[in-house]
């Protein structure tokens, strides 16, 4: 939790406001924070094969598919 | 000159404007966004949990999805995901050949499906899901909430969301039925097993060219967190020594901090960083690098090559011990390798083509995206995985 506020701390004073016709570069797909469609097949094998599961959009319940 | 001096700047700023708000326009109402997408897996390595730690870890899956998300207006968004595994597994083979009637198939699907809904309402945007899945040994359902909210005219934007599952597991024990081993009670019928995972976030317009997003996700699990088919070989690994089923503590606290910044060096050239740190209450930690250079290829659609890059390092279970390793003393134990010490690497390709309003790929297609990727963990497994997804906009 400490962590993750010093994280957020670090974050924030770059708050920096760029207006919309600014965002060209922002707009891109690679520049998307989330995962692509096609990554999340990787993400339910790393979860399956690793036991440091969870905080990577995998998935931690539901069961598994996986012996 | 003056003129021209002034010009093209605001020539410049309109141009980004007009691309910026391409890529961003809001679909008009009506919308229905249809992707297909389809994944196979496929592993070997050495040291099945299923036969004590040692013995063939095979296995494929093959994955279609089919994903539907329709703009019902411009604050609602109703969306479905729905998807059947095929797995085959040789431990589960290994199963199947104790018994003398298969209840354990060789192969089986797991078949799951999610709704969605999502709703803006006072500034802030609150998603319902509802979930099932099911495979041959157990039922899921789950459930949750998330919540969004942007600021800063949208260069901050805020997340929180709990999930919780709901998992019936039907009891299957070493020999395929309920035993467990000498001296152990007969599991027989069913157990069950509720996780919640809460995950809050931020993510943060860092720049014209760069933006970042911190995660914090923690996960709490009760109930059967043992496989009880899982076996474990108590005293020296010999012929004929006696195994019974794994033991893990029936709870688990799990934490995991995830950080992410994507830069633009150019036009061209975007990389995508994440890291993430991960922690748990049975002694797990574990520290992941993910590097994705996107190259731009020369098109009037958005097109992207990428290596996938990823390194992952996990210090082990307290509970897990190599095959032999045991005297059945301990009051938890298990060798399966998913929860050792252990490093692994995945190298791969990735390609992605969008379009904009009125453009299509190959005369059919909105969007797609495909990735390979080889999975080498530092025990002997390898794995190979390959993956695609292709959208239409109606």
């Amino acid at each position: 939790m400490i962590l993750a506020l010093t994280g957020l701390s670090a974050l924030l004073p770059g708050c920096t406001t760029v207006q919309p016709w600014e965002r060209g570069a922002l707009s891109t797909e690679p520049m998307k924070l989330d995962d692509g469609r096609a990554h999340r097949f990787e993400r339910a094998a790393e979860t399956y094969r690793e036991g440091a599961v969870g905080g990577a959009g995998g998935k931690s319940g539901g069961g598994c598919g996986c012996s | 000159m003056q003129l021209s001096r002034l010009a093209r700047p605001l020539l410049a700023a309109a141009l980004s404007a007009a691309a910026s708000a391409a890529y961003a326009q809001a679909p008009p109402d009506g919308v229905l966004d249809a992707d297909f997408l389809f994944g196979y897996y496929d592993q070997d390595g050495d040291r099945s949990p299923v036969t004590g730690g040692v013995g063939t870890e095979k296995l494929h899956v093959y994955s279609p999805v089919l994903q539907l998300a329709w703009r019902a207006s411009e604050s609602l968004t109703l969306s479905a995901d729905v998807g059947i595994d095929q797995v085959s597994s040789a431990s589960m083979g290994y199963i199947q050949a104790e018994l003398s009637s298969a209840s354990i198939p060789a192969s089986d699907q797991r078949a799951f499906g999610t709704l969605k809904a999502k709703k803006k309402w006072r500034g802030s945007t609150w998603g319902l899901t509802v979930g099932a899945a099911k495979e041959y040994d157990y039922r899921s359902f789950s459930y949750g909430i998330d919540w969004g909210l942007e600021l800063n005219q949208a260069n901050t934007a805020l997340s929180a969301s709990v999930r919780r599952f709901d998992d019936a597991i039907d009891l299957i024990g070493i020999d395929g039925h309920g035993y467990q081993g000498p001296g152990q009670p007969l599991t027989t019928g069913s157990g069950d097993r509720t996780t919640t995972d809460v995950t809050v976030g931020v993510s943060q317009t860092l720049g014209r060219r760069t933006v970042g997003s911190l995660e914090l996700f923690l996960s709490s699990q009760d109930g059967v967190l043992s496989t009880p088919y899982h076996e474990v070989v108590l005293g020296p690994f010999e012929p004929g020594a006696v195994r019974v089923a794994e033991r893990l503590p029936d709870s688990r606290l799990r934490k995991a901090l995830s950080l992410r910044v994507n830069h633009s060096f150019s036009d061209k050239l975007v990389l995508r960083t994440g890291y993430r740190f991960y922690t748990d209450d049975w002694g797990i930690s574990a520290h992941t690098i993910e590097l994705e250079p996107n190259f731009r290829l020369p098109s009037e659609r958005e097109m992207w090559l990428f290596p996938i890059l990823r390194y992952s390092t996990q210090a082990g279970a307290d509970h897990f011990g190599a095959p032999g390793s045991f005297t059945g003393a301990e009051r938890y134990y298990s060798s399966d390798w998913d929860l050792a010490e252990t490093s692994t690497a995945k190298y791969g390709l990735g390609y992605t083509v969008n379009t904009r309003p009125g453009q299509t790929w190959l005369g059919i297609f909105r969007r797609f995206e495909a990735r390979a990727a080889v999975y080498d963990r530092n025990d002997g497994l390898t794995a190979f995985s390959t993956s695609f997804s292709v959208g239409w906009t109606y």
